[in-house]
């Protein structure tokens, strides 16, 4: 027994530093490094009246000064809490977290996507859970993940984020290693070697919005609205615009995209819906890549948002 | 369920901690529930079709073992075929024969206003058609006794870790072990780990990373560089044996620590000397299987050349066809069928024998052969990942048209696109791997037990890094086995 652990535990040593190492990496972890930006921007006081969730799309349009101005207060008393990437998993995790801290805001501002609602294969999104969610709440992350198609696969993602610190960042790991190995690589010529032409565009991302493809989504928009309820005495659901909204065949999309949020106000007095899909930002120039504002869709969108929250109705708690 | 997920590690864990706990027929029971689970995973509706291809052998090899009427055996051995063919005719072939009549209607100047069936072809009845078939096929020929057991016999069909891409196992070698599995305690081979280790890096590590760059080049052809069409063959050759051969050991090994033996799958194909060494090789349970049931039945080496050469070519096209409903596998099946025709006039054997009879250069002479005959192997798989027709012809022009080969100008528009180091590093692993079966001539198989052999240290070792290596390496969308669309 003893002679077997000579060398499983100097091993297994090496392979836990390892591990360790690469997820912390400074380039390497940058999934990382980004929820922990975020944990460092709540940390720096206790004093906020307002929080901005979601992820850049809610956040690279309306920073704290912006948010603070129309909300009558301060920005240093704005809380920027969004996270890149970060949809409605990590929100769910980020006020679980926030909620175990113990923290309480006034208001509460969480802006979602269309193409977020059928978005969950990418590892970050489990990353993001495992880096905040409490410990507590994972059987019911776990009873979350009964919605998606395939609920085995996301706990063992899931598990694996506990087990293995790299494990979830491997995207990043990669092209850390990749650069080094093989130097900067410019993504725009990239394809020379095969041919001349340029491949099209990726479309932008979005979500069919059939029952099972945002089953999970729904599940945790739910969630989510009922613990910034406790979060907070005032909640504002931003339905952010994306280049799709002009396409006809994205309009029944569109449609059951809005139905959704709205339904969640029902039995929720405390929720507002702040429809930014409707006379704003629209046409493809109003974006830079089908979803991240262009300068001229960031103005458009600042100014709807003021005055849809000068047209919403104060919140009534009952 | 893929087993390079996640959710097959629980699956696995899960069922392990259960066997561990059991013994005898019980085992057997959680086997089967296991096996039918895995394939739930894709499709319960599809299950059925499983269980009704067991039940349907299972009756008919008792029903041939309690009669001697020839009439009557006939009889049943025609509707196991039927059964077990039609089958695979309708979910597999349906819509290919009805869009290639429908096509050639056309071509004739008559309109064709036909409604294809929108049919999902259930992942691997390829492989359970062909298992199940050859089961029935040796009841009847007496090569072996029909199954008294249904549980013995459903396992022998749904034994998960082969079921949906091989081995294709033979009821004489698997089903024996099967009755075993529920009177005595198998004892467990631990070597499955490494086997699976192995297969985990060759499949994730290897040809998953591999796939984008082979995918840019087919995904249009027409306007893709010679040279980049010529490199993407060779990384789609190591991508189809790292893909296909490392599902295989990672069955393998998952086997063994049931203490079950499969059947080896894959031998170094890039080290054959000829196209019949690299059958023996490549996918040796479906070429064993082509052999004994298809080649010999018509006749196999009995009767004058062009006998032979007809049963070569028939077994060859009907080979590429158990591929896929398409005509480019109709084609590869052609192309393979016509190297064992070329090379096996007995001629060739005394060119050879000359060439290779000075001791000095005779390593070289044999390096080189194989070399030459990797290119053709190549150009096989060319026509097998062409997505149509038209891109294998363009595919196939450029690889042979010297002029517009132009590495220069190729090589200019490489260090312009900045993939250099990359292309260079992918070419290095490409040209690694088919060097090494060239030269060392080994299956997986022989490289696990070197490795479980090793210094206990160096084997947990290695096992730990190939295993990481396949966790730190794993692309962001795993692309599935490339074996699970046939």
């Amino acid at each position: 027994m003893i002679r077997h652990l000579l060398y499983i535990a100097p091993t297994l040593a090496a392979l836990w530093f390892l591990d360790d190492a690469l997820s912390k990496h400074r380039t390497a972890g940058w999934e990382r490094n980004s929820v922990i930006n975020s944990q460092k921007r709540w940390n720096a006081s206790s004093e906020f009246d307002v929080v901005l969730l979601g992820s850049s799309t809610s956040a690279d349009w309306l920073p704290p000064a912006e948010l603070g101005r129309v909300m009558g207060v301060p920005a240093t008393r704005v809380l920027d809490a969004h996270i890149n990437g970060c949809h409605q998993d990590c929100t769910y995790a980020e006020v679980r977290r926030l909620l175990a801290e113990g923290r309480h805001f006034k208001t509460a501002v969480f802006g979602t996507n269309l193409f977020q609602l059928c978005e969950f294969d990418n590892s970050k999104r489990v990353l993001q859970q495992h880096m905040m969610l409490p410990k507590s709440d994972i059987p019911h992350l776990f009873s979350m993940y009964l919605h998606t198609a395939q609920p085995l696969r996301n706990m063992m993602r899931f598990i694996g984020n506990e087990l293995s610190g790299a494990y979830a960042d491997t995207q990043a790991i990669q092209d850390a290693l990749g650069q080094k190995l093989f130097g900067k690589r410019n993504g725009s010529q990239k394809h020379r070697w095969v041919r001349r032409q340029a491949p099209p565009p990726k479309p932008p991302p979005t979500c069919s919005y059939e029952p099972d493809a945002i089953a999970y989504k729904k599940a945790l928009s739910e969630a989510i609205m009922d613990d910034l309820g406790r979060l907070a005495d005032e909640v504002y659901l931003l339905v952010l615009p994306d280049v799709t909204l002009d396409d006809p065949a994205r309009a029944e999309a569109w449609a059951r995209h809005r139905a959704l949020h709205q339904s969640l106000v029902e039995s929720r007095p405390y929720l507002k819906i702040v429809d930014l899909s409707r006379d704003g930002a629209h046409a493809k120039k109003h974006f830079r890549d089908g979803f991240h504002l262009s300068p001229e869709g960031i103005r458009i969108q600042r100014a709807l948002f003021a005055k849809r929250m000068r047209e919403a109705e104060p919140v009534v708690r009952q | 369920m893929i087993f390079t997920t996640p959710e097959f590690v629980l699956f696995a864990l899960l069922f392990f901690a259960a066997w561990a706990a059991l013994r005898g027929r019980a085992r057997q029971w959680l086997l089967l529930g296991a096996s039918y689970y895995f394939y739930g995973c894709w499709s319960w509706k599809f299950l059925t079709l499983l269980v009704g291809s067991t039940f349907l052998d299972y009756y008919v090899g008792r029903a041939l073992e309690r009669t001697d009427d020839p009439t009557k055996r006939k009889r049943l051995i025609t509707i196991s075929l039927i059964g077990n063919l039609g089958a695979l005719g309708f979910f597999k072939y349906f819509n290919f024969f009805i869009d290639s009549a429908v096509t050639l209607i056309e071509r004739m100047g008559f309109h064709a206003d036909v409604h294809v069936l929108q049919i999902v072809l259930p992942v691997g009845i390829s492989f359970y058609t062909f298992q199940t078939l050859s089961y029935a096929l040796d009841v009847y020929r007496r090569q072996m006794k029909a199954s008294h057991s249904l549980l013995d016999f459903a396992l022998y069909v749904a034994f998960f870790p082969q079921l949906v891409a091989g081995p294709i196992e033979r009821a004489t070698h698997l089903l024996p072990q099967m009755v075993r599995l529920g009177r005595e305690k198998l004892p467990v081979d631990w070597s499955g780990f490494a086997i699976i280790a192995l297969g985990v890096f060759k499949k994730v590590v290897i040809a998953d990373n591999i796939a984008p760059l082979v995918d840019m080049v087919y995904s249009d052809p027409d306007t893709a560089y010679a040279p980049a069409v010529w490199l993407a063959t060779y990384a789609f050759a190591v991508q189809i044996y790292c893909d296909f051969s490392g599902y295989s050991d990672i069955a393998i090994g998952v086997s063994r620590l049931f203490g079950i033996e499969l059947m080896q799958n894959f031998k170094a194909p890039y080290g054959a000397d000829g196209p019949s060494d690299f059958w023996r090789r490549w996918h040796i349970s479906l070429s064993t299987w082509l052999r004994d049931y298809l080649y010999i039945p018509l006749g196999g080496n009995r009767g004058g050349t062009w006998f032979i050469q007809r049963n070569l070519m028939l077994t060859m096209l009907l080979g590429g066809l158990w591929h896929g409903a398409a005509w480019n596998f109709v084609l590869w099946g052609f192309y393979q069928g016509l190297l064992l025709v070329l090379f096996r006039p007995r001629w060739l054997d005394g060119v050879r024998e000359r060439l290779e009879a000075p001791r000095i250069t005779r390593p070289v002479v044999v390096f080189l052969r194989r070399l030459a005959f990797f290119h053709l192997v190549c150009f096989g798989w060319a026509l097998f990942r062409a997505e149509n027709m038209h891109d294998c012809g363009v595919i196939l022009q450029k690889m042979v048209d010297f002029t517009q080969w132009n590495v220069s100008g190729w090589l200019t528009e490489v260090a312009a696109s900045g993939e250099g180091r990359y292309l260079a590093f992918t070419f290095a692993v490409v040209a690694g791997v088919v060097l090494l079966q060239m030269v060392w001539r080994a299956g997986t198989n022989e490289l696990a037990t070197r490795l479980w052999r090793a210094p206990a240290p160096l084997r947990f070792a290695t096992l730990v890094a190939l295993t990481y290596a396949g966790i730190l390496f794993a692309p962001e969308q795993p692309p599935p086995f490339i074996y699970f669309q046939f």
